[in-house]
């Protein structure tokens, strides 16, 4: 049975005075569906969130959230979870009253339970009696994760839900989302400029370069079609030279060689070089992921 | 963490209007509570000259008293609106002038007064209640309660004056204004009114903290 | 019970407009000034008594609603808090009437109910036997707070942020105030339309001359009386229908 669309972005514009933020972007979101929307600083992923929340207005284009505007129609936001990019939540309560008073704005019929729930699945059990400005910086990212779970909404927009955690943080938020998608069928929308992130939870993603969608797929689609491997290693000079002596097209980096494969079937051979390589140059880590965003970044992918 | 909710709103509204009461009547006993205001004393007086004593309610209404002694004749003026010191400038158009003048704003009683000397000639001065028509005012003679001892007991109301004339060379004068209702309660009163208030502020605030926590324990879903 | 949405919004809202601190101490500090003033002054008349308390307690009321509620409205925008708000399922006029109410309305009712109250206890015999002037009064000072407040409100609007809000507050309401000083100076007589432009822009001197008569000129009409009450209500529904339709913080 075909899901129905959740979220639908038609040609979007946004200006800013004369100058474009946002130029013509289009995709959409299915229910249950877990999107990513990766692009550099400044691509316009905020803006575009934020006219998705309905906090901004699209100069051009049409955007439907659970079938209407959410600009002009609150219905649209009735199953609406935001996440804002830098998390923040009025910090004039407690975050036990402030959950209890969302829900009750959602019309949710049991708010404090629900209140204690959304902090139990946010991780803030000990914490709910704290205001918003007494939390760490990952505790606030769980406040505004519990904050737009708290309805149990049908689907979250979050914006960069993990800029400012420190790994170990990154890694439990990302599993966090993953498990309320996979667990209650939670529609997600989010940003990154972390694509490595984002595939690993996206069934597709949006690639943004300065307002323009650059890329609409699945991230292995992006991967497989990139040609770009990026080896991490404390000698750089080495790698590159035994690399270039075996043939391969080589950039060196401070920390890092950028291969650039003549075909994506090069890769095993790569790989296999790579391992004869490793006995005498330290190599670190094997990149394909975000070196294909980069690719893609650089005008190599349409 | 604090809440706000109704009870709790109303709880710190009582409890500052308690605090203020509470210190507001203290500084009131210090400062004390005002009703009356005298002022006497004795004018001489060019030939021809007169002693004027004026007074104008600000915010309260009362009862003056003028009294006069060595005066060869009296006439005052009731029921002016505003300030007479515009009524007065109006009477330099008769050769009527002041100077001298010494009033006094007593905000504590909401009322202006004060005595000025009148320089005009005997002949004007003698033909002042001539002039009623021509100033729409009412310019009264007074009669002499024993020889040159002159007497006027009036009622003010808010915003309203009364001018006094005195001809004599050595004028001796004494003037009293009393408040018509004390309007104001007690400081002491108002001390203990805020220390109950203050109290029942308190209060309130327990019973807020009380019916939030257990509303919260029950779950409920009141703001 | 279930609360109407909006009222819940509000009430989130209030927790930050009426966040005890400032308010509570100058809530307390003007009823205090209410409650010495009486004393050191006498009054014979309620409106008088509302006309000297409440004063000192308007300016008050116009710098906190410049320095709080519209640098706190600015603010919001600036730390976006107010994308929470916008977030929620309720319609962006509704959002602005909880705004105007929680921010403008309700600080600048009691900040000046409260004095105008402490006054009433030590006035009672007074305030009892004219409750209604004393009444009338009380609603023209908040009418003019609130008018302030409104003008605070728009500006917060184009401001974005809360520094520049306050500053542009302030200065506006100064200048509102001296322009009603040049308009009084500069009119030839007190039946001059500048001598009544002037006076129309204190509505709680408009209230007060119409129920004691004192005024210099002649007892301020139905014009007079409506200019601010008007304004007020232009530029609370201009801040709606900006909010509604163009409001991108």
């Amino acid at each position: 049975m075909p899901r129905t669309t959740v979220l639908s972005v038609e040609n979007i514009w946004k200006y800013y005075g004369r100058t474009p933020a946002l130029r013509g972007v289009s995709f959409s979101v299915r229910e249950g569906e877990l999107v990513g929307l990766v692009g550099p600083n400044g691509s316009g992923k905020t803006t575009l969130i934020r006219i998705i929340v309905g906090i901004l207005r699209a100069s051009r284009g049409r955007v439907s959230l659970r079938g209407s505007d959410p600009f002009r129609e609150p219905r649209s936001r009735e199953g609406l979870g935001y996440i804002p990019e830098r998390p923040v939540l009025p910090s004039s309560m407690s975050i036990r009253e402030l959950l209890r008073t969302a829900a009750m704005i959602y019309s949710h019929p049991r708010p404090s339970d629900a209140a204690e729930e959304a902090l139990a699945i946010a991780g803030l059990e000990g914490h709910g009696d704290k205001s918003f400005d007494e939390l760490s910086a990952g505790l606030k990212q769980r406040a505004a994760i519990a904050h737009a779970l708290v309805h149990e909404p049908e689907i979250i927009v979050a914006d960069e839900p993990t800029s400012n955690l420190d790994p170990v943080e990154r890694l439990k938020i990302l599993e966090l989302l993953a498990d309320l998608n996979t667990r209650r069928g939670l529609t997600l929308l989010f940003t990154s400029h972390v694509l490595a992130e984002v595939s690993r939870l996206s069934e597709r993603i949006v690639v943004l370069l300065r307002g323009e969608r650059v890329f609409y797929g699945s991230p292995r689609s992006l991967v497989e079609r990139s040609r770009l491997v990026r080896v991490r290693t404390s000698e750089p000079r080495r790698l590159a030279y035994a690399l270039s002596k075996l043939g391969y097209s080589v950039g060196e980096e401070a920390f890092s060689v950028l291969i650039r494969l003549g075909s994506r079937s090069e890769l095993g051979k790569l790989l296999r070089d790579l391992s004869e390589i490793a006995g005498e140059v330290p190599i670190f880590s094997i990149d394909t992921v975000e070196a294909a965003l980069e690719e893609l970044l650089r005008g190599g992918a349409g | 963490m604090s809440m706000i909710s109704p009870v709790s709103v109303a709880g710190r509204a009582l409890l500052a209007l308690g605090i203020a009461l509470f210190l507001g009547g203290l500084v009131g006993s210090l400062i004390g509570v005002r009703y009356s205001v005298t002022l006497s004393g004795s004018e001489t007086l060019p030939e021809g000259g007169a002693l004027s004593i004026s007074v104008y309610t600000l915010t309260s209404s009362g009862r003056v008293r003028v009294e006069v002694w060595n005066a060869t004749t009296a006439y005052y003026i009731a029921g002016i609106r505003g300030d007479p010191r515009s009524l007065m400038k109006g009477l330099e158009a008769f050769n009527i002038s002041t100077g001298n003048e010494d009033f006094r704003t007593d905000f504590r009683l909401g009322v202006v007064y004060g005595v000025a000397e009148v320089r005009a000639s005997r002949g004007i001065l003698a033909a002042l209640p001539g002039l009623s028509r021509v100033l729409r005012f009412n310019i009264h003679q007074l009669e002499p309660v024993e020889p040159g001892h002159y007497v006027l007991e009036k009622k003010l109301g808010v915003n309203e004056a009364l001018i006094f004339f005195a001809v004599g060379r050595n004028v001796t004068y004494s003037f009293s204004y009393s408040v018509a209702e004390k309007n104001a309660l007690a400081p002491d009163t108002i001390s203990l009114a805020g220390a109950l208030t203050s109290l029942a502020g308190l209060a309130v605030l327990r019973l807020g903290v009380r019916s939030g926590s257990s509303s919260r324990r029950r779950g409920g879903s009141g703001p | 019970m279930k609360w109407p949405r909006w009222v819940v919004l509000a009430y989130l809202d209030f927790s930050d407009t009426l966040r005890p601190g400032i308010f509570d101490a100058l809530v307390v500090t003007m009823s205090l000034v209410g409650v010495v003033l009486s004393y050191l002054e006498y009054f014979g008349s309620s409106p008088a008594l509302a006309m000297s308390i409440l004063s000192p307690t308007l300016l008050a009321t116009a710098l906190y609603l410049a320095l709080r509620s519209s640098a706190g409205l600015a603010h919001m925008a600036e730390d976006r808090v107010i994308d929470v708000y916008l977030s929620y399922p309720l319609g962006r006029s509704i959002v602005a009437g909880v705004l105007l109410v929680s921010r403008v309305l309700v600080p600048a009712s009691l900040i000046i109910l409260l004095p105008a109250l402490a006054a009433g206890v030590v006035y009672s015999p007074l305030v009892g036997s004219e409750a209604l002037h004393y009444l009338e009064m009380i609603g023209a000072f908040i009418v003019q707070a609130v008018f302030y407040g409104l003008m605070f409100s728009v500006i917060a609007l184009f401001a974005r942020r809360g520094s520049a809000a306050s500053i542009i507050s302030l200065l506006t309401y100064f200048v509102y105030n001296i322009l009603g000083v040049i308009l009084s100076n500069l009119a030839e007589s007190p039946e001059s339309l500048m001598y009544k432009l002037s006076r129309s822009m204190s509505f709680y001197l408009v209230v007060y001359q119409r129920l004691t008569g004192v005024s210099i000129a002649s007892p301020p009409g139905t014009l007079e009386l409506c200019f601010v009450p008007c304004l007020s209500l232009a530029l609370a529904a201009g801040f709606i229908a900006y909010f509604r339709g163009w409001y991108e913080p």
